[in-house]
């Protein structure tokens, strides 16, 4: 049999130098889960805790943990979308008119394009949308 | 003491005679300066059109200018390459003819000898000439002969010669050794400095034309590459950066024409207009690549059909020496292709010129023969494949496409409209009113006809009648005249009352003229801000239009991503020809 030419694709990732092909590692179920969360009415309690795990979960998985998630709002009008700070724990819903502060800004067009589960926002200002196959962009 | 002061009195009159002449004088002069500073404006505008018409023509003149000398040197170009290189193409010619008829036995052994000889003498840098002379040596069995031409033509070029070889082997079913000069010639390669015939090991790799044992030592080889190649990131992200190349040449052209009212009044609109254009990309895509992903590949009929076709383009393609000449051809064919703009053919050659390029690494080459097939002279097949092997760039490159004009959306599409937007807004002196799209049209609409209001009343208010100052002369006439009356004669009454009357009837009918004036210009402004709300509504209308487009064409991404991801499947398809093994009629000919 002829080998599959595409094989090769899989194992060149391994290749790279390691704190890049981890960090472009697709995020798991569990992290799009713990993002979808947000959309439910939290108290301050789980909100540190939920904080909490997702930046342990990026820690340990991916290497470098992003300031934040930015993503659409669920909870209904006027909200459209929020901000979810892993590291003061704040979860932020805006509505249209709303300032967004910055980075978290920039994120905003990229949800709304209702592609992306959500955007990580690093404190560089780069942007890493997440499909909701969990691959990162 | 009175004598000096009337003449002082009077040479101060002078002075202020002289004063006023000279005032008139300095008015005269400074009108005539204006009237000069007119015309030198005039003038100066003139000059600048004038320039402007003049520039347009050198550019124009150049283009033409380009266009010729280009035109000119193609036709120089071709003489040269067919002067110098004419004679490669019946080496060419022979050599496929001298193979079919090997095939078919028709070919006299003398026949061979003296046209391969022949051409070996005409063509002394060619390396396909010896291995003419070589293949008539083993069809005559004259093994030290073959030696020697095959010697002759690796010398001249070792991967072409190790590569046509194999081939031929292959075609007259000596497997066997047709690996082992595969195997010579794979290990001659650097991959990172590949010539462009490997094109057609590629090729032959999606034609399974070196059999299931070619196919895996080539796999073998080309994973290893693959592997050792990606290692360094910087190759990874210049395949990316070509993809995101090719994605752009795929964005939709401006819709200004359907959205005239947006263009006109919003700031945002040529961010939109960006946006528009680049979702409109994967519908092209959509169009492009699904096409080949649905294609069925087209067998050939027997496996020499296809080794032939293969040889064919190894045979074919230029050869290295031409490569100067070919890419001045190409050059010059550019320039009048874009109609003399040098930088427009310089771009275009920049990403057509890379497949012309002498030394590509193996990634690139893949990319190339997924995008520029034609350049490589790589088959249909070929490129699926390669655009297969390539799928997990093009998939990078796309989702950072799809992010990047997604993020570049104005958060906010604002209306505004300058005081000059229309004739009455000049009247008015309107100033700038800025409403942002976010909120509803009714309140938008509200605070235009408001702000066109309060830009408008002064003015209409200046324009009503003043009854207060034009009463005042009249009153005091009429008083003074009946207080004469009272002290002369009845008369002076009646007089009083004429005048009173005749007066106030003038007064009234100018009070008239006024309201009528006032009336007109109320209408004016109701129909110019008729006009502008027109203009808000339309340009709301489109708004939501373009608003639905943008999201009908952004919605198409997600199938982008899946056809993508089923390109990386169509290149793994079986080829026909993986267990074939050439037919008894070609092992005759061995």
């Amino acid at each position: 049999m002829r080998p599959d030419l595409r094989s090769t694709a899989g194992q060149n990732r391994q290749l790279f130098q390691p704190d890049h092909r981890q960090r472009r590692k697709p995020r798991h179920a569990g992290i799009l889960e713990a993002a979808h969360r947000c959309d439910a009415g939290l108290d301050a309690a789980s909100r540190a805790q939920l904080a909490e795990w997702i930046r342990a979960e990026y820690e340990s998985e991916f290497g470098d943990v992003p300031l934040g998630l930015f993503s659409l709002c669920h909870l209904g009008p006027p909200y459209i979308d929020h901000r979810l700070d892993l590291w003061q724990s704040i979860l932020e819903h805006y509505a249209p008119a709303d300032a967004v502060p910055e980075p978290f800004a920039q994120a905003r067009m990229l949800v709304r394009s209702g592609a992306y589960e959500f955007v990580e926002v690093y404190a560089s200002g780069e942007l890493r949308p997440v499909l909701n196959d969990g691959s990162v962009v | 003491m009175a004598d000096i002061d009337t003449r002082l009195h009077r040479k101060v009159d002078e002075m202020q005679d002289l004063v006023l002449r000279v005032e008139q004088g300095v008015g005269q002069v400074g009108m005539q300066v204006a009237t000069v500073g007119q015309q030198a404006q005039e003038t100066s505008d003139r000059l600048q059109q004038l320039t402007r018409t003049f520039e347009t023509y050198v550019l124009e003149a150049q283009k033409t200018a380009n266009v010729q000398r280009s035109e000119t040197r193609i036709g120089v170009v071709e003489a040269q390459l067919e002067h110098r290189y004419g004679h490669y193409k019946v080496v060419r010619r022979v050599a496929t003819g001298m193979l079919q008829g090997f095939d078919v036995g028709l070919i006299s052994d003398d026949t061979a000898r003296e046209v391969s000889e022949q051409l070996m003498m005409e063509t002394p840098r060619y390396w396909l000439a010896p291995v003419l002379v070589a293949l008539r040596a083993w069809l005559g069995d004259e093994p030290d002969r073959c030696e020697r031409a095959v010697q002759e033509a690796y010398r001249r070029s070792p991967a072409k010669t190790s590569l046509f070889m194999a081939l031929t082997l292959r075609r007259q079913g000596r497997e066997e050794s047709s690996l082992r000069w595969l195997r010579h010639y794979l290990a001659a390669l650097d991959p990172s400095e590949l010539g462009r015939e490997f094109a057609m090991i590629l090729e032959s790799v999606s034609q399974g034309a070196f059999g299931p044992a070619g196919v895996a030592l080539i796999q073998e080889r080309l994973d290893a590459w693959r592997t050792q190649l990606l290692s360094d990131e910087s190759r990874q992200q210049a395949q990316v950066a070509r993809w995101r190349a090719e994605l752009e040449r795929h964005v939709a052209p401006s819709s200004a024409a359907t959205y005239p009212r947006l263009v006109a009044v919003s700031p945002q609109w040529p961010m939109m207009d960006a946006a528009l254009g680049r979702a409109g990309a994967h519908d092209n895509l959509i169009r492009v690549y699904s096409a080949m992903a649905a294609e069925a590949p087209t067998p050939a009929e027997r496996l020499e059909d296809q080794v032939d076709d293969i040889l064919d383009l190894l045979v074919r393609g230029y050869d290295d020496e031409e490569l100067p000449l070919r890419r001045e051809h190409a050059e010059h064919q550019a320039v009048v292709r874009h109609g003399g703009d040098l930088a427009a053919a310089r771009r275009s050659l920049d990403t057509e010129l890379l497949a012309l390029d002498k030394k590509l690494d193996y990634l690139t080459i893949q990319t190339e023969s997924a995008l520029a097939p034609d350049k490589l002279g790589v088959s249909r097949a070929t490129q699926r494949m390669a655009v297969s092997s390539c799928h997990e760039w093009f998939a990078q490159a796309h989702a950072a496409y799809s992010r990047d004009y997604r993020a570049a959306l104005p958060p906010d599409v604002e209306a505004v409209f300058e005081g000059q937007h229309n004739a009455a807004g000049t009247v008015f002196q309107l100033p700038r009113w800025v409403g942002s799209f976010t909120q509803p049209m009714e309140a938008l609409e509200r605070s235009l006809a408001e702000h066109w209001d309060r830009a408008a009343k002064p003015f209409i208010d200046g324009l009503a009648y003043r009854w207060g100052p034009n009463l005042i002369a009249p009153i005091a006439v009429t008083v003074v005249l009946f207080i004469c009356g009272a002290a002369t004669t009845p008369m002076v009454f009646l007089l009083a009352l004429l005048v009173a009357g005749g007066w106030g009837l003038f007064l009234w009918s100018q009070a008239q003229a006024a309201a009528r004036r006032q009336d007109e210009v109320r209408g004016l402004l109701e129909r110019a801000k008729q006009d502008s709300l027109q203009q808000l509504r339309g340009a709301g209308a489109e708004v939501v239009d373009w608003s639905n487009a943008f999201k009908r064409a952004d919605g198409r991404e997600a199938e982008v991503r899946t056809l993508i991801a089923d390109l990386a499947t169509v290149g793994n398809a079986a080829a026909p020809y993986e267990r074939r093994v050439a037919d008894a009629g070609a092992q005759t000919g061995a």
